[in-house]
C-alpha cells in the first residue's frame, strides 16, 4: 500500500532500478523458471523432512533479499488461511487408523491431523516465495517474459500500469478541490461517504478519459499502428542464464520424476507411515534445496569468488 | 453487428468447451491434481479472450479507452481503502462492460486485477481474480445485449450474485490445494468463513450500481459514441 502514499518518488520496483543481488540480474525466463520450479516443489513433496527444510530456505533467501519485515507481514497475513487449514482438515475428514478425539459424531485422526500441519506448512512456503518473487520479478522483467508473446496486450498493461499512479495524484487534486464545495470522504457515515468517493471517482474518469483520449491522437499523429513496431530489449540472454536454466530444468525433472514414483511423500492414508528417507529420498532432498536456495548459492560462489581475488 | 455477436459467442462458447473438458478430467481424476488441472482449466478459458484481442486490428483511442478504464478499476480500490470491505472495482468493471461488450468487459476486468496487483504485490490469487473480474466483464457484457439488462433492480439483482461468486471462487485457489477430501462440507464450510466478506462485497455492489450506473453509463457510453470506439 505505501507504494501509493508517496506518488512523487518512484520506489526502485517501479523504476526498475538494478538490484544488488546477483539472482535479480539474471535473465527473467531463468528467475521465472526458479519460482514456478519452488512452487511446485512445496506443492509435490508433502513430506515434513521437505517442507520444513524448504520453509527455512525460503525463509534464508528472503533475508538475504532484506525482506525481513515483508516475511513477518506475510506470515501474519496467512495466518487465517493456515489455522482454517489445520483445523477444517481433521474436521472433514475421518480416515485413518489413530484416532485422538471423538466429538459427537466426528472422529478426529492423528492422520488428519499431520496432514493438515503440513499442508499449512506448503502454504507459508508459497506465500514467502511469492514475497521473494515480489522482490526479484519486478514489472518490468514480468513484461519483459510476455512482450513477445502477445506485444499488444502487454502495451495495454504497460500503460494501465503507467496510469496508476498518474490517476493517483490526479485524484489527490480532485479531492483537494471537491473539499471546497464540501464533497468530502473524510467524515460522516459510511454511505455518505462511499456516495462521495464514488462522485469523486467520476470527476477522475471523465477529466482523465479526456486527456487520454488526447493522448491517444498524439499517439496515432507519430505514427503508432503506421507499421510493425520495434521494441527495445533491456535483458540479454547470457551464456551462465543458459547454464543455470538448463541445470534448474535437468535436476527438477528428475526430482519430478522421481516424486511421481512416490518418493518424498509421507504415506498419510489409511495408516501414517514413517518419516524415514529412503536413499532416492535424501538425494531428491539434496536436489531440491541445491535449487530452492539458488539466491543464496550465487551470492556466496561471487563472495568467495570476490575475496579469493583480492 | 451480427458478425460480432457471432464471434464473441464463439469465443465465449470455445472457452466453456475447454473449460468442460478439463472439469470432466478432474472429476475423472478424482481429486487427484486437482490444482494443476483447475489451473489449466483456468488459463484455457482465458486463453480464446486474449487471442481475440491479440489479433484485433486496435487502434491507439480504443487502447488508451480501455486502459483508463482499467485504471479507474484498480485505482478505485486505493480511495475506498479506509471504508471497510467497500470497494468499487467490480462496479467499475461492470458497468464498462454493459456498455463495451464481453470481450473489452473481459480485457477490462483482467488488466485491473493484474495492474493492481503490480502494486499491492502479487500472490498465488493473482490468476483467479484476472479471472473472477474477467468473467465478471464477459457475463456482464452478455446480458448488456437484453433490454431488461437496462433495469437497474435486475443489475443489482446481477452485481449481488457476483459479489458472493467472485468470493467462492476466490475461495477455490487454496481449498482446493490444502484441504482434503473435498466434499460438499468441505466448500459449505470455506463459504461460511469467508461469508461476511462476500456479502460486504455483494452489498456494495448493489448500493454502487443502484445509485451510480446512470451517470457512469451515460459517461462511457457518451466516449465511446463522441470518438466511435469499439465498433
Amino acid at each position: 500500500m505505501d507504494v501509493y502514499g508517496r506518488s512523487r518518488q518512484r520506489s526502485s520496483r517501479a523504476s526498475g532500478l538494478k538490484s544488488q543481488l546477483v539472482f535479480d540480474q539474471l535473465n527473467p525466463i531463468v528467475i521465472f523458471a526458479y519460482y514456478v520450479i519452488v512452487i511446485a516443489f512445496s506443492m509435490v513433496f508433502i513430506h515434513p523432512i521437505f517442507l520444513l527444510a524448504e520453509l527455512l530456505v525460503v525463509i534464508a533467501v528472503n533475508f538475504s533479499a532484506k525482506q525481513q519485515k515483508k516475511t513477518f507481514a506475510t506470515l501474519q497475513g496467512a495466518l487465517f488461511m493456515m489455522v482454517f487449514i489445520v483445523v477444517l482438515n481433521p474436521i472433514i475428514n475421518n480416515r485413518g487408523a489413530h484416532i485422538i478425539w471423538m466429538i459427537g459424531g466426528t472422529v478426529i485422526t492423528a492422520e488428519a491431523v499431520v496432514y493438515g500441519l503440513l499442508m499449512a506448512i506448503s502454504l507459508a512456503v508459497l506465500m514467502l516465495t511469492f514475497v521473494s518473487y515480489n522482490h526479484s520479478m519486478t514489472n518490468h522483467k514480468f513484461m519483459y517474459l510476455f512482450v513477445r508473446i502477445s506485444p499488444q496486450l502487454t502495451l495495454l498493461t504497460m500503460i494501465t500500469m503507467r496510469f496508476v499512479p498518474l490517476f493517483i495524484r490526479r485524484f489527490t487534486n480532485i479531492k483537494n478541490v471537491q473539499k471546497t464545495r464540501g464533497v468530502q470522504m473524510e467524515t460522516g457515515k459510511l454511505r455518505e461517504r462511499a456516495h462521495a468517493g464514488m462522485r469523486l471517482m467520476e470527476v477522475l474518469l471523465t477529466n482523465s478519459l479526456v486527456e487520454a483520449l488526447q493522448t491517444a491522437d498524439s499517439m496515432t499523429a507519430r505514427g503508432f499502428g503506421a507499421q510493425k513496431r520495434t521494441s527495445y530489449q533491456r535483458y540479454r540472454f547470457t551464456q551462465r542464464d543458459g547454464w543455470l536454466l538448463a541445470g534448474l530444468v535437468g535436476i527438477s525433472s528428475f526430482c519430478f520424476w522421481q516424486a511421481s514414483h512416490g518418493v518424498g511423500r509421507l504415506p498419510i492414508y489409511p495408516v501414517l507411515g514413517s518419516v524415514r528417507l529412503t536413499a532416492t529420498g535424501w538425494l531428491c532432498l539434496w536436489f531440491v534445496l541445491i535449487i530452492d536456495s539458488l539466491p543464496l548459492l550465487l551470492e556466496g560462489w561471487e563472495y568467495l569468488w570476490w575475496s579469493l581475488r583480492k | 453487428m451480427k458478425s460480432i455477436l457471432k464471434n464473441s459467442w464463439s469465443s465465449f462458447g470455445l472457452a466453456f468447451i475447454i473449460m468442460a473438458i478439463f472439469l470432466l478430467f478432474i472429476v475423472t481424476l478424482q481429486g487427484q491434481h486437482f490444482l494443476l488441472f483447475s489451473l489449466i482449466c483456468l488459463v484455457a478459458s482465458m486463453l480464446p479472450f486474449y487471442w481475440r484481442f491479440e489479433t484485433r486490428d486496435i487502434r491507439a483511442r480504443e487502447i488508451i479507452f480501455i486502459a483508463v478504464l482499467a485504471a479507474i478499476a484498480a485505482v478505485s480500490r486505493v480511495p475506498f481503502a479506509p471504508l471497510p470491505s467497500v470497494q468499487p472495482t467490480s462496479f467499475v468493471i461492470i458497468v464498462s462492460a454493459l456498455v463495451l461488450g464481453p470481450e473489452s468487459g473481459f480485457i477490462v476486468g483482467s488488466t485491473a486485477a493484474i495492474v493492481s496487483n503490480m502494486f499491492l504485490g502479487q500472490g498465488p490469487w493473482t490468476p483467479w481474480q484476472m479471472f473472477c473480474w474477467g468473467m465478471m466483464g464477459v457475463t456482464a457484457g452478455l446480458i448488456g445485449r437484453y433490454k431488461w439488462a437496462q433495469n437497474k433492480y435486475w443489475l443489482c439483482v446481477f452485481g449481488f450474485v457476483w459479489g458472493f461468486l467472485f468470493g467462492w471462487i476466490m475461495n477455490l485457489w487454496y481449498v482446493v490445494a490444502y484441504v482434503n477430501p473435498l466434499t460438499v462440507k468441505t466448500f459449505i464450510a470455506a463459504y461460511v468463513a469467508s461469508f461476511y466478506f462476500d456479502l460486504a462485497h455483494a452489498l456494495s455492489n448493489v448500493f454502487f450500481l443502484f445509485l451510480f450506473y446512470e451517470s457512469w453509463s451515460r459517461i462511457i457510453k457518451r466516449f465511446k459514441i463522441k470518438y466511435g470506439l469499439l465498433e
